[in-house]
């Protein structure tokens, strides 16, 4: 059973001077316990499908539906808190919150008390293969690949059953860069999570589950 | 959590938090302090308002102002032209009291001062008459009795009984002059005897130079309506005939009459409101009780008199040309005594009561007081000066409330200046605070929208930062401010009592004339207001907050399926790689950060300009009214509003005219005058001579004097003399005539004396220019006698009378030559032939003055010539100095100008320090944030391998040209304020370069900045 499908999405960018459909007609599923990758060059989409998967938008046309509800229809904040998790080519991590907080928050944001939070988030931290010293370290302190760890173990930390990744490995060296996916890739074939990759790097493509390329706004 | 983390995430970013707590904590320090300043100063009025009372004196300033007792028929025309309901009307007068006064008599009321016109009259009983005893009116050269000469002769006799005499001296011996009454008294016979004890402190023309013995003088003289002989044979009180008895009640009646004043409020009549008098006793009366009233206390003596008691006065009638001619009437009035005022000998047997005008007829020249509001007094006054007919002047006497509560309203307009200006940087801080900590968090709202945060979780992050900054810095500003409160409003009391404290600065001023009241400073201020503000600054930081918020939640929230793209208009490449093609284009790209420098840099510069150009306006204005504002003085009497009756010595004139920064002294020194045929017949006896010394004494005067100024019939107007041809003022002063002292009784002079007469005068006599006219004079010679001379005078000059009397102005010499007034020395052109030094010394040993005016050559040097006097120890008013001549400046419309000014100019120049400080401060940080929050860009440069100086010259040179752009807008919408000189361009410069510093010196610090620490900072 699919918890995610992408059902003949259209999605229009309008400016002043043009109108640019960004994606057209796109339809897809996603399984959980695998590991997908959406591939394409700069401008082919990439981003503004990932932002519709993630729920920050709804599609111009057609649906996105998880667990076979659509976005359009349901809360997207509720949706955001509980059924995608993303992460970021930049991270996105607050810059004045500790390594810890960072990870704590969304687990605050559900309700989870500070304390086993912040337990949570020890563990979590130690999962993506990180010293409890980088806790309480703030993300200007810490590596490209550590911050990207840390924003791992934050995703994580929402408990959703889809995990987005937007260029993962974007701002990451060769070593780090496998670390990383090795990491994602575990999280799919080992906890069941459905990880969808989105990125224009071949090698990480290939080495997913299934791969989905785009091109000028359609799957080819 | 969110909160937690709110907080967290403002306590980390150390100095942004600190500088914006320190500018909100200081900002709200400023509100405060302004605001507890102003409702201090509001507090201060309105306390004033409660302290004093203002009223303005209506007079007409005619020739014998202020003679209180004079009949003036204009003064009554002026009068009766004035509006009841207009001055009423006017906006700020709350009553108008007219300046009649009423009569009344009532059994028991002894005056024992004030106008006692028959005070010397008596009607007595006499017994044990002697023999007529001679005496010989001049001495021989052995100093014995002249038998040849002229003689008189008088009886001694023992007063028996006084029927009425002012001191009911009895059973003591008196001389008895029998003058030409005919009074030929019987040895042993008692006679009742009509006439006057006569001053013998005076001289003794006064009393047909009788020899003083030491004994009580009776002058036997005529009745005052009957012809009847004024002596008949009496041998006790039973057998006085009528007409002595009528005379007797008359001269009781007149002597002992009773002023009543009526007014709207007892408060508001001059003598009290000046504080000549206060109440000894019970309270001011009601001014809804009428006839309840204030009385003297020589009154409340006389008739046993206390608070709430009543007495009843019989109303009596003044004639219309003499108040003090008093006859009954049947008309009664009671009146209830609500206070007893202490004792003044001026004013005794007087009642202040309540009640609408005397309607009787107007005496003296006050036409009547208006009660004021005290803070729209003086609007009120200008416009009750702009309704009133020529010559009358409307005086303003507030106690000092102007002085009192000017400072105050000074302060006050300061504080609110500063209230809004801190309450504009507060909006202005408070804007920039929400942009810089939420509006420019797009990042982190992103973040927590991509999480699924619920926007009031959001809200509650970024609102808890914000509240801890704002509401922690507006606390510690509050309590800071609240222990500055107490130096402050010190400071504040400290510099309006010093403005309106200056002793000096009064003295010889007619500012000072009339009552200063003071008043305690003592007063609270409620902490409501303050509190306000700090929940005012709160709230409107929340308020800036959530705007900003919304902004930034805009980015991360629903576009509805479709996303609008904004594209930069105009070119986007960059062909060239120079600094200054960078600049430009990065302006134009800038969208509102490009605007936003311009437009705050032509409002500074606006405001500096405009601030500037007004103080230097000040400047220019108080420069003007110096050079252009004459400012004269004057003899006066000791209160300082009398200058009639002044005998003002040659030696005080010469002082003046010495004295450096006075010029055009003018005096001059009046002889009655009259035309021959005019005079009554007054009969050859005694009382005949005297009612002909009455008579003259009411005439007008031949005035000498050396310019018209001097003329009290032109201290209030201009004297617009018409001229025949050839002759000018300057005759007053140069023309040599014969003077009047030196001029033989017996020949009179043919030689004309040039004179200027009234037109009124010349038409009623068939006179015109050039004609010539023969005038009686009288004068004192120097043993006091009498004399009389004829004089001869051309009319070579008119003027406009405007009421009072004709008088005749003529030149100096005719009673003093210029040269003697100068330097004592007699010019021998005008010496009569056989007249030597003595007989000159004799005659104008020390002659006086009656009047007196200067001009002070430029009002800059008005302080030095105040100390001038001082110097020379004139004294000033309510002052008696060593030089007896109390000297007046008429400097109070230009004092007035120049303490405005001042203040203007005092608090213009702080303003203009510390809002240019402000500004230039404010530039600095405008151009510091602006740079510093673009370090990324600042690194990317230098990351692709840009200089330092490429850097450094693409930053500074945007940030030029916009601030460049911003001043000359500014510049150029306001030329029309430039006032000259470099003040507001130097100002507007050092905005620029501080502007341009903060660029500077921010581009410094960025650059010393590690380059990978600015690449990786959040913008």
């Amino acid at each position: 059973m699919s918890v995610f499908e992408l059902s003949n999405v259209t999605y229009v960018y309008q400016s002043q001077y043009q109108r640019v459909e960004a994606l057209k007609g796109i339809s897809c599923r996603f399984e959980p316990g695998r590991l997908y990758a959406i591939m394409g060059s700069s401008g082919s989409g990439k981003t503004t499908l990932l932002s519709l998967m993630a729920g920050l938008d709804i599609p111009t046309e057609g649906k996105v539906l998880s667990d076979g509800v659509s976005t359009a229809d349901i809360d997207l904040e509720q949706y955001r808190r509980e059924r995608v998790a993303v992460i970021y080519q930049d991270f996105r991590l607050f810059p004045l919150l500790t390594a810890a907080e960072n990870v704590m928050y969304p687990m605050e944001l559900r309700g989870m008390d500070p304390a086993s939070a912040k337990k949570r988030a020890a563990e979590l931290i130690r999962k993506v293969g990180l010293p409890e010293t980088t806790l309480d370290r703030f993300p200007a302190m810490l590596s490209g690949g550590e911050q990207q760890r840390v924003a791992i173990a934050r995703a994580l930390g929402m408990k959703t059953k889809v995990l987005l990744a937007d260029e993962p490995t974007g701002n990451l060296d060769s070593e780090n860069s496998y670390n990383i996916f090795k990491i994602l890739e575990d999280l799919a074939h080992e906890d069941g999570y459905c990880v969808i990759i989105v990125t224009h790097d071949s090698e990480l493509g290939e080495r997913a589950d299934m791969t989905f390329r785009l091109r000028d706004g359609q799957l080819i | 959590m969110f909160i937690r983390n709110g907080i967290n995430s403002v306590l980390r970013e150390k100095g942004r938090t600190a500088l914006f707590f320190t500018l909100i904590a200081f900002l709200t320090i400023a509100m405060m302090l302004s605001l507890s300043v102003l409702l201090y100063c509001d507090a201060m009025m309105n306390a004033c308002e409660e302290t004093y009372r203002s009223i303005a004196l209506v007079e007409y300033m005619g020739s014998e102002y202020p003679d209180e007792d004079e009949p003036d028929a204009s003064a009554r025309k002026t009068a009766a032209a004035v509006s009841d309901d207009a001055i009423l009307s006017v906006d700020g007068v709350t009553a108008w009291t007219q300046g009649n006064t009423a009569a009344g008599s009532v059994e028991g009321y002894v005056r024992q001062s004030g106008s006692m016109p028959y005070g010397n009259r008596g009607v007595i009983i006499v017994s044990y008459i002697s023999d007529p005893v001679y005496q010989w009116k001049e001495r021989d050269e052995n100093g014995n009795p002249d038998t040849t000469a002229e003689a008189f002769f008088y009886y001694t006799a023992i007063l028996e009984t006084s029927i009425y005499s002012r001191n009911q001296r009895e059973g003591v011996i008196i001389d008895i002059l029998p003058g030409d009454s005919g009074f030929v008294p019987e040895k042993g016979r008692h006679y009742v005897l009509n006439g006057s004890f006569p001053d013998t402190t005076r001289s003794a023309s006064q009393i047909g130079d009788f020899p003083m013995n030491g004994l009580t003088v009776f002058r036997v003289e005529s009745f005052f309506e009957s012809e009847d002989p004024p002596y008949a044979e009496c041998y006790g009180i039973e057998e006085v005939p009528e007409v002595f008895r009528r005379e007797a009640e008359h001269c009781r009646t007149m002597n002992n009459y009773v002023r009543i004043v009526p007014c709207h409020d007892v408060n508001d009549v001059y003598v009290f409101h000046q504080n000549d008098l206060q109440l000894s006793e019970g309270s001011m009366p009601d001014a809804n009780s009428p006839y309840s009233c204030v009385i003297t206390a020589d009154l409340a003596q006389s008739l046993d008199l206390h608070p709430d008691d009543s007495f009843t006065l019989s109303m009596l009638k003044q004639a219309e040309d003499d108040r003090y001619y008093l006859t009954a009437t049947d008309e009664k009035q009671v009146f209830t005594v609500s206070g007893i005022a202490n004792d003044s000998s001026d004013y005794g047997g007087t009642v202040w009561t309540i009640a609408d005008d005397a309607n009787t007829p107007l005496f003296g020249y006050l036409l009547g007081t208006v009660s004021l509001i005290n803070n729209q007094a003086e609007k009120a006054v200008e416009e009750l000066r702009a309704m009133m007919p020529d010559l009358v002047r409307v005086t303003l006497f507030d106690q000092g409330y102007n002085s009192a509560v000017q400072p105050f309203r000074e302060v006050r307009k300061t504080s609110a200046n500063v209230l809004t200006i801190s309450s504009a940087g507060v909006i202005t801080v408070l804007l920039l605070f929400a942009f810089l900590f939420i509006g420019r968090q797009k990042d982190s709202v992103k973040i927590m929208v991509s999480l699924g945060t619920p926007g009031r979780k959001i809200a509650q992050w970024f609102l808890s930062g914000a509240l801890l900054i704002c509401g922690g810095a507006s606390a510690a500003g509050t309590v800071l401010a609240m222990l500055l409160r107490p130096a402050i409003i010190s400071a504040v009391n400290w510099f309006t009592s010093s403005v309106r404290g200056k002793d000096d600065f009064l003295w010889y001023s007619e500012t000072s004339v009339g009552m200063v009241k003071q008043m305690s400073f003592e007063l609270k201020i409620p902490l409501w207001p303050n509190l306000t503000v700090t929940l005012a600054i709160i709230l409107l930081a929340m308020m800036f907050c959530l705007a900003f918020l919304r902004l930034a939640s805009r980015s991360g929230t629903r576009r509805k399926g479709r996303s609008r793209v904004r594209v930069p208009r105009g070119r986007t490449s960059l062909r060239h790689r120079g600094g200054l093609r960078f600049a430009i284009l990065s302006i134009r790209r800038g969208g509102l950060r490009s605007l936003l420098v311009p437009l705050v840099s032509m409002v500074l510069t606006v405001t500096v300009i405009t601030l500037s150009g007004m103080y230097q306006n000040w400047q220019r204005e108080l420069d003007d009214a110096m050079d252009k504002l004459q400012v004269d003085g004057m003899a006066v009497s000791l209160n300082g509003t009398y200058y009639s009756n002044l005998a003002l010595p040659v030696s005080a004139v010469r002082q003046l005219q010495s004295t450096e920064g006075i010029t055009g002294v003018s005096v001059s020194f009046g002889f009655h005058y009259w035309l021959q045929e005019e005079m009554p017949a007054f009969g050859n006896g005694e009382s005949g001579r005297w009612k002909q010394e009455i008579w003259i004494a009411s005439q007008p005067e031949l005035v000498a004097l050396n310019d018209l100024d001097a003329a009290k019939d032109f201290y209030y107007a201009d004297a617009n003399a018409q001229w025949l041809p050839g002759w000018d003022e300057t005759m007053l002063a140069e023309t040599a005539v014969m003077p009047l002292l030196l001029r033989n009784p017996i020949m009179t002079v043919s030689d004309p004396i040039p004179a200027v007469c009234s037109t009124a005068f010349l038409e009623s006599h068939g006179l015109n220019l050039g004609d010539t006219l023969f005038c009686q004079v009288i004068y004192e010679n120097h043993a006091g006698r009498p004399i009389e001379n004829t004089v001869v005078i051309q009319a070579v000059g008119s003027y406009a009378q405007s009421g009072g009397k004709p008088h005749i102005y003529v030149p100096l010499s005719f009673y003093l030559p210029p040269e003697m007034m100068s330097n004592g020395v007699f010019p021998d052109e005008l010496r009569p032939v056989g007249v030597t030094d003595e007989q000159i010394n004799l005659l104008f040993g020390r002659p006086t003055f009656r009047t007196c005016r200067f001009h002070i050559t430029s009002a800059r040097h008005l302080e030095e010539v105040r100390q001038r006097l001082r110097d020379q120890n004139f004294s000033s008013v309510r002052h008696i100095s060593a030089n007896r001549t109390t000297i007046l400046l008429r400097d109070a419309s230009f004092l007035k100008l120049k303490e405005n000014m001042d203040r203007n100019i005092a608090i213009g120049r702080i303003m203009s320090i510390l809002i240019s400080l402000l500004i230039i401060l404010i530039g600095f940080i405008l151009s510091w944030l602006m740079t510093f929050s673009r370090r990324r860009e600042f690194a990317l440069m230098r990351g692709f391998g840009a200089t330092g100086v490429r850097v450094f010259a693409s930053f500074f040179m945007e940030q030029a040209i916009l601030s460049l752009a911003g001043c000359l807008a500014g510049c150029l919408a306001f030329l029309k304020l430039y006032a000259g000189g470099m003040m507001q361009p130097l100002t507007v410069v050092s905005y620029l370069i501080c502007y341009l510093l903060g660029t500077a010196v921010s581009i410094r610090m960025i650059g010393k900045t590690d380059l990978m620490e600015l690449l990786t900072v959040r913008e």
